[in-house]
């Protein structure tokens, strides 16, 4: 059994595909009860592998192509415009300078630089947008039905109120104060509708997590005895209260 | 010297990008090559300074014994990942992919699931419809809300068609408004930036 063999047989098998999502799921959950070491655990297992998760694919994706590929073949076939690539690194480096207090404003030089690049950039680019979402309104207003129809006009209407809210050049009194309170209005409606979108987003995670649950029942209910035997120690024998004083400092 | 050589070097590269979009032409085009390369490379050692302050935050804690055990699991566990992508590649099927299906997607999930209970605790000791403007968002979020599950359709047959009203009309009208505002701030942001008028960016 070779080494790569090895590493297959530890990560790719039943155990690992049946228990360990299990025992993830009930680690993280066992913080509706208490803070506690598994949830601690989990979290910072997951930090980790996030972690691991990200560089790994980003070594592939932008420093290979972007750094270590045109590097070598630098030493292949040196062309001039590769020292590019030398100067955008050792000015990218002062960057470091950032973690030296007295040395800090050595990094000026490239957050100057990125910041000027990003302001030329995304100048055109938000006007752009701006013009883009106004055209995007400037559409026939019958729409067929009385339904449609009132969608377009409350869009129209809508935004252009909730904009008016954010205009602070005149006192909102008269019209305009009447129709930045439609503004405010049109905003909570939406406030109120991403709230919901988001509980509905989150509830059917935790569906999705009951579902895993529910389909490894000798997994789930293992792991659950074991995690909730281990709470009942902890907190019974070792777990020791933080004492806070009047501030509310530990 | 601190700030006015780098808020130059930023007037450049901005009037040098902000050129090519109107003139066409091989020096803009090198030019942007040459700027966009500097991004490129800036991404490369932003992600070294990433590990680098990963790398010295854990240092310390572990030699200070700052929660030293959870330190060492984190680090072992990015070492891990670099290690199965390292050896046994990122694509699927491998180790690697099977540790992100099977430990980081249950882990994600799970975390982001157990905000449902903070939310709905909060929202039951927040919620309350002292006005109207809270009232419409009570009852703009309870009909989005309603209209997501069969619950809704099954207590009255207008509660989905009034959940879609509310998230293509006022909603709509409403997230428009605010991005326009953003933009309008990006644009302010980015001229203050052009003209070396905003200098929060840079360090003494």
């Amino acid at each position: 059994m070779d080494f790569n063999s090895i590493i297959d047989a530890i990560f790719i098998n039943d155990f690992f595909t049946n228990w360990v999502p299990v025992i993830a799921t009930l680690m993280i959950m066992s913080f509706l009860y208490r803070d506690n070491p598994l949830f601690k655990i989990g979290e910072n297992i997951f930090i980790g592998i996030a972690l691991g998760y990200m560089w790994t694919l980003l070594w592939d994706i932008s420093v290979k192509p972007f750094f270590i590929m045109p590097l070598t073949d630098m030493f292949v076939e040196f062309h001039l415009s590769d020292l590019t690539i030398i100067f955008w690194f050792l000015l990218a480096s002062t960057m470091l300078f950032r973690f030296n207090r007295k040395k800090a404003w050595v990094a000026n030089y490239y957050f100057g630089f990125i910041f000027g690049y990003m302001a030329g950039m995304q100048i055109p680019i938000q006007v752009q947008n701006i013009l883009m979402q106004s055209t995007s309104l400037m559409e026939n207003v019958n729409k067929g039905s009385f339904y449609e129809t009132s969608k377009w006009i409350v869009l129209v209407f809508g935004t252009f109120s909730a904009l008016m809210y954010f205009f602070f050049s005149k006192p909102h009194k008269g019209i305009l104060g009447k129709t930045a309170r439609v503004g405010i209005v049109i905003m909570m409606i939406f406030f109120g509708a991403a709230f919901g979108s988001t509980v509905m987003g989150r509830v059917s995670l935790f569906i999705d997590r009951s579902i895993l649950l529910v389909a490894h029942p000798f997994e789930s209910m293992v792991s659950a005895g074991v995690i909730i035997v281990f709470l009942i120690v902890y907190f019974k024998f070792f777990h020791k209260e933080r004492e806070f004083n009047d501030e509310g400092v530990l | 010297m601190k700030k006015e050589i780098p808020i130059l070097l930023g007037l450049i590269a901005a009037i040098l990008w902000y050129g090519e979009f109107f003139i066409a032409g091989m020096f803009f085009d090198n030019m942007k090559m040459f700027f966009s390369d500097g991004m490129k490379i800036g991404g490369v050692v932003g992600i070294m300074i990433g590990a680098y302050s990963v790398g010295r935050q854990n240092y310390f804690k572990i030699k200070y014994n700052n929660e030293r055990y959870y330190a060492i699991l984190r680090v072992s566990m990015i070492f891990l990942m670099i290690f199965l992508g390292w050896a046994r590649g990122t694509s699927l099927g491998t180790p690697f992919s099977s540790v992100f299906f099977n430990v980081y997607i249950p882990f994600q999930a799970t975390v982001f699931a157990l905000l449902a209970f903070y939310i709905a605790s909060a929202a039951y000791r927040s919620f309350k419809a002292k006005s109207i403007e809270s009232a419409v968002l009570l009852i703009a979020s309870v009909f989005v809300m309603l209209s997501k599950i069969t619950l809704g359709e099954a207590m009255w047959d207008k509660i989905p068609v009034i959940g879609e009203w509310i998230v293509d009309a006022p909603s709509s009208a409403g997230r428009r408004a605010i991005i326009f505002g953003g933009y309008l701030g990006m644009i302010t942001m980015m001229i203050r930036i052009f003209f070396g008028l905003e200098r929060s960016h840079l360090s003494e």
